[in-house]
C-alpha cells in the first residue's frame, strides 16, 4: 500500500512539475513580499532580490504539501500562542519554563517571529505565511530560564511524554572567546546528559522515527559579544589599523559553541535574498546546510513574518523605523507582522519549516534518512565563491598567501562542501521529490570509539607549510560526520589554520586563520572539540591527515569594548615560542 | 534570572552604542591581558557558591552562572531515595544514570563536594549556564 502510494504521488509530482508553478497561490497579503518562499527577483519590500534564490517549494506546494501532521518544537524567547496567525497551528505541549502554565510568554517577538516563518497559517487574509503552514506548533521560553531541566523539558524529555515533535528549532548560540575543554570537571557532566538525551531523541523518539535538531549557526562573522567572568565585552578585529578588518574572514567559528560541535545538531547559515552568504552568518566546517536569513531591512530583504501583536510589542512597533516601509503598505494595520526579521535564527526557521515539509511528503522516514535527503538534494548556492586567500610574511621576511577559506569543493561521495554553506541550499521540491521515492531507510548508525595521537608536534611560526600529522583509520564506515579533539599550547591562536584531510583528498578547514580567539587564562587549550560536514558520505578507513599552520608572525591584533573598561588590546604581541601540537583524536559517525 | 538577562542585554546594547562615541573620541587602546586574566579569576575560588553565582570556564574564562540545579551522575549500587532524603534533594529529572536535582542548601558548593564524597556518586557538578547564551537575530529598534 505504502509503494502504491509512493508511486501515486511520484506521478501526480510529475504532472504538477510539468505544470511548473511560479508563483504561490494564497490570499495573505504580505505573501508577496515573502522571498525565502518564492523569490521573484522584486519582493523585497525596498529592494530588488534575486530570482530563484528562495527555498524552492512551489511544487511542493501545488502537491498540498503542507507539513500536516508533523509538530515544530520551537526553542526560544516563548511564543504568543494566541496570535492570529499561528493560534489554529498551535498544539498541546507548549510550556512557560518560569512558571510552569501552558502558556510560554514571549517578552521578545524572537520567538514569535520564528513560529511563524516556521508555521504561520496561509489563506486566512493575515500577514503572510510559514514555510509549512499546516505544521503544529510547540513552544518553550527556554531563553529566559536556561536551567538543564529547562533545557530536557523543551528537547524531548521525557520520551514517554506528550511531546511528539519530530524537528526541535534552537535560533540561539553562545559566542565563547575560546573553545571549552570538554573533558573539564565543570563540563562533562552536562555534556554527556546532553548528548544522551539528543542522540535517545534523534533516533528514538516517535516510535522510533526519530526527530532533527535544528540550530543557527551564529551572527558573529564581524564580531562578538562574549563575558570574562560576569562582564560583557565586544569583541573585534583590528588589523592594519583597522576595526573590523578581519581580510574577509569569519571573526567567530561557529564550531567555537561546543554544542554546534554536537553531531546531533544540524547547523545552518544564512544566506540573503541576492543569494549569498549573509553579512552577519557565523560560519564553519560544522555548517550542514544553509537557509534563507535576510539581512537588516534597512538595507536589503529582511524576512517577513508574524510579530507580536498590536503596535505596542515585537519588532514592528509605532517607535520602530526598520518596518516603516512594511507599515507603509497598508497591508498590516495591526502591526501583527513585521519585515524586520533576519539572521540565522530565521535561516534555522526555514530550514524547521522545510524539515516539516518533506517529513509530511513522507511520514515513514526516519530523521537520519530526511537529513540525508537534504544533504542529497542541497543546491551549490553562490557557486562561483571561490573562497578566502590570506596574505602575510612568513618568519623568512618572504610574502605568502594561504586557501584559508577554500571554495566549493566536489568531495570524494559527490558532495559539494563548503565552509560557508555546508553541503548547499535547502531544496525544498528536489527534497521531496526524493522522499516521496525513498523506501530504504539508511543503515543503522555507528560511532567509531576515538583514535588518538599524541605525539608532540612543533607549529612552526608564520609558516604556510605548518605541521603534519595523520592517523590510520580502519573503520569500514560511511562517513556522516568527523569529530576532532584537540589540544595545542599556541599563545597567540588566532593565527592558526587547523585542516583536516581525508584519504580522499577532501581539505576540510575547520579553524580559519583570524579567528577572534583569546586566551584569557594563557594555558594551554585543552580538548576542544571541532566537527566537520565536509567528509558526508566518504569512506572514513584510510589514512587521515591534520595540518596546522601560523598564519602571521605579529601585524595584528584583537579589540575589546566595555563601556567601564574601555577599548583593549589582545593578541598585540606575536608568540616569541612556536606553538605545539600535543594530541589529536577523531570520532566518526556514519553507517 | 529574567532580570539578569535583561540586565545583561542592556549592558550590551549600550556598550555597543557607546563603542562608535569611543571610536569617535579616538579613545586609547590599552594593554588588555592583565584586566581580562583579572576578570576571569575573580570567582573560581569562592568557598560558597550560590544560585545566580558566577564563575569562569577554566579554559576559555567566560562566565557561567549556577541555575541552582545540581547534576549526579549515580553507580548502580546508588539509592536515590536515600541520597534524597540526607541531602534534601528534589528530583528534577532521570536520565538513566544521571539525575537533575535541586535543593533547598544556599551553599551549593559545599552540597557538591559533600555528594562527590558519596562512594555511590561516580560524579557531582552544579548546573551551568552559559552567559551571552542568546537568540539570533539581528533587530535593533531604534527609536525614530
Amino acid at each position: 500500500m505504502y509503494i502504491k502510494k509512493t508511486l501515486l504521488s511520484c506521478c501526480l509530482l510529475g504532472a504538477f512539475s510539468s505544470l511548473a508553478a511560479d508563483h504561490l497561490t494564497n490570499s495573505d497579503p504580505l505573501t508577496p513580499y515573502q522571498w525565502h518562499l518564492n523569490n521573484s527577483g522584486h519582493n523585497g519590500l525596498t529592494t530588488n532580490t534575486v530570482a530563484g534564490e528562495d527555498l524552492n517549494l512551489l511544487n511542493t506546494d501545488m502537491q498540498g504539501i503542507k507539513g500536516d501532521g508533523v509538530t515544530v518544537t520551537v526553542i526560544d524567547s516563548g511564543i504568543e500562542l494566541t496570535h492570529p496567525d499561528l493560534v489554529n497551528n498551535v498544539t498541546t505541549g507548549s510550556l512557560n519554563l518560569l512558571t510552569s502554565t501552558v502558556t510560554p510568554t514571549d517578552n521578545t517577538g524572537h520567538g514569535t517571529a520564528v513560529a511563524g516563518i516556521i508555521a504561520a497559517q496561509e489563506n486566512n487574509n493575515i500577514g503572510g505565511r510559514g514555510v509549512a503552514p499546516n505544521a503544529d506548533l510547540v513552544g518553550f521560553n527556554y531563553l529566559d530560564a536556561q536551567t538543564m531541566s529547562s533545557w530536557l523539558q523543551s528537547h524531548g524529555m521525557p520520551l514517554t511524554g506528550s511531546a511528539n515533535s519530530r524537528v526541535y528549532n534552537q535560533s540561539y548560540s553562545s559566542k565563547p572567546a575560546l573553545f571549552k575543554n570538554v573533558d573539564a570537571e565543570e563540563h562533562t557532566l552536562s555534556l554527556q546528559l546532553k548528548e544522551r538525551v539528543m542522540q535517545q531523541v534523534s533516533l528514538n523518539s516517535n516510535n522510533g522515527l526519530g526527530a532533527l535538531f535544528v540550530k543557527s549557526a551564529g551572527n558573529a562573522f564581524y564580531q562578538y559579544t562574549t563575558f570574562f567572568g560576569n562582564t560583557p565585552f565586544q569583541v573585534f578585529p583590528y588589523e592594519q589599523q583597522q576595526p573590523f578588518n578581519n581580510a574577509g574572514l569569519p571573526f567567530h567559528n561557529a564550531n567555537l559553541s561546543t554544542d554546534n560541535a554536537s553531531f546531533w545538531n544540524m547547523l545552518v547559515s544564512a544566506y540573503n535574498a541576492n543569494g549569498k552568504l549573509a553579512s552577519y552568518s557565523s560560519v564553519g566546517a560544522n555548517v550542514f546546510l544553509t537557509a534563507p536569513g535576510g539581512e537588516n531591512a534597512q538595507s536589503q530583504a529582511g524576512i517577513v513574518t508574524t510579530d507580536m501583536s498590536g503596535c505596542a510589542a515585537g519588532f514592528n512597533t509605532i517607535n520602530s523605523t526598520i518596518d516603516i516601509p512594511l507599515q507603509n503598505t497598508g497591508l498590516d494595520s495591526h502591526c501583527n507582522a513585521t519585515a524586520a526579521m533576519y539572521g540565522t535564527s530565521a535561516a534555522a526557521a526555514n530550514t524547521s519549516g522545510a524539515i516539516a515539509l518533506v517529513m509530511s511528503a513522507n511520514p515513514q522516514l526516519d530523521a537520519r534518512t530526511i537529513k540525508h535527503i537534504l544533504a542529497t538534494t542541497a543546491r551549490k548556492l553562490d557557486g562561483n565563491n571561490a573562497g578566502v586567500d590570506i596574505n602575510f610574511t612568513n618568519a623568512n621576511g618572504d610574502a605568502v598567501s594561504y586557501n584559508a577559506i577554500p571554495g566549493w569543493q566536489q568531495n570524494a561521495a559527490g558532495y559539494n562542501v563548503h565552509p560557508f554553506y555546508g553541503l548547499g541550499a535547502i531544496d525544498v521540491d528536489a527534497a521531496v521529490v526524493m522522499a516521496q521515492q525513498t523506501t530504504a531507510l539508511l543503515p543503522t548508525l555507528q560511532v567509531s570509539d576515538w583514535h588518538t595521537a599524541d605525539t608532540e608536534l612543533t607549529i612552526p611560526d608564520a609558516n604556510v607549510n605548518g605541521v603534519q600529522d595523520t592517523l590510520a583509520i580502519t573503520d569500514n564506515l560511511t562517513i556522516e560526520a568527523v569529530q576532532l579533539k584537540l589540544s595545542i599550547d599556541h599563545s597567540r591562536m588566532r593565527d592558526l589554520a587547523v585542516e583536516l584531510i581525508s584519504p580522499s583528498g577532501t581539505r576540510s578547514v575547520l579553524l580559519s586563520p583570524r579567528t577572534g580567539l583569546i586566551n584569557a587564562t594563557g594555558t594551554p587549550v585543552q580538548n576542544a572539540l571541532l566537527l566537520s560536514q565536509h567528509f558526508y558520505g566518504e569512506s572514513a578507513a584510510g589514512q587521515w591527515q591534520i595540518r596546522l599552520i601560523d598564519t602571521d608572525n605579529g601585524t595584528s591584533q584583537t579589540l575589546l569594548y566595555n563601556e567601564q573598561a574601555g577599548l583593549l588590546s589582545m593578541n598585540d604581541i606575536n608568540n616569541n615560542v612556536d606553538g605545539t601540537v600535543l594530541s589529536w583524536s577523531l570520532r566518526f559517525y556514519g553507517h | 534570572m529574567k532580570t539578569t538577562i535583561v540586565m545583561l542585554v542592556l549592558t550590551f546594547i549600550v556598550s555597543t552604542l557607546s563603542l562608535a562615541q569611543a571610536q569617535t573620541k579616538n579613545t586609547a587602546v590599552k594593554p588588555g591581558a592583565a584586566i581580562i586574566a583579572s576578570l576571569t579569576s575573580q570567582t573560581n575560588n569562592a568557598n560558597s557558591l550560590q544560585l545566580g553565582d558566577s564563575i569562569t570556564d577554566s579554559q576559555s574564562g567566560n562566565g557561567l552562572q549556577l541555575t541552582g540545579e545540581v547534576l549526579l551522575q549515580l553507580t548502580t549500587q546508588a539509592n536515590f531515595s536515600q541520597l534524597a532524603s540526607r541531602y534534601n534533594l528534589q528530583l528534577k529529572h532521570r536520565v538513566g544514570d544521571i539525575v537533575v536535582v535541586t535543593t533547598a542548601t544556599n551553599n551549593i558548593q559545599q552540597l557538591v563536594q559533600q555528594l562527590t564524597q558519596e562512594p555511590t556518586i561516580k560524579q557531582a557538578s552544579f548546573d551551568l549556564r552559559e552567559l551571552g547564551l542568546s537568540a539570533d537575530p539581528q533587530v535593533i529598534n531604534k527609536p525614530r
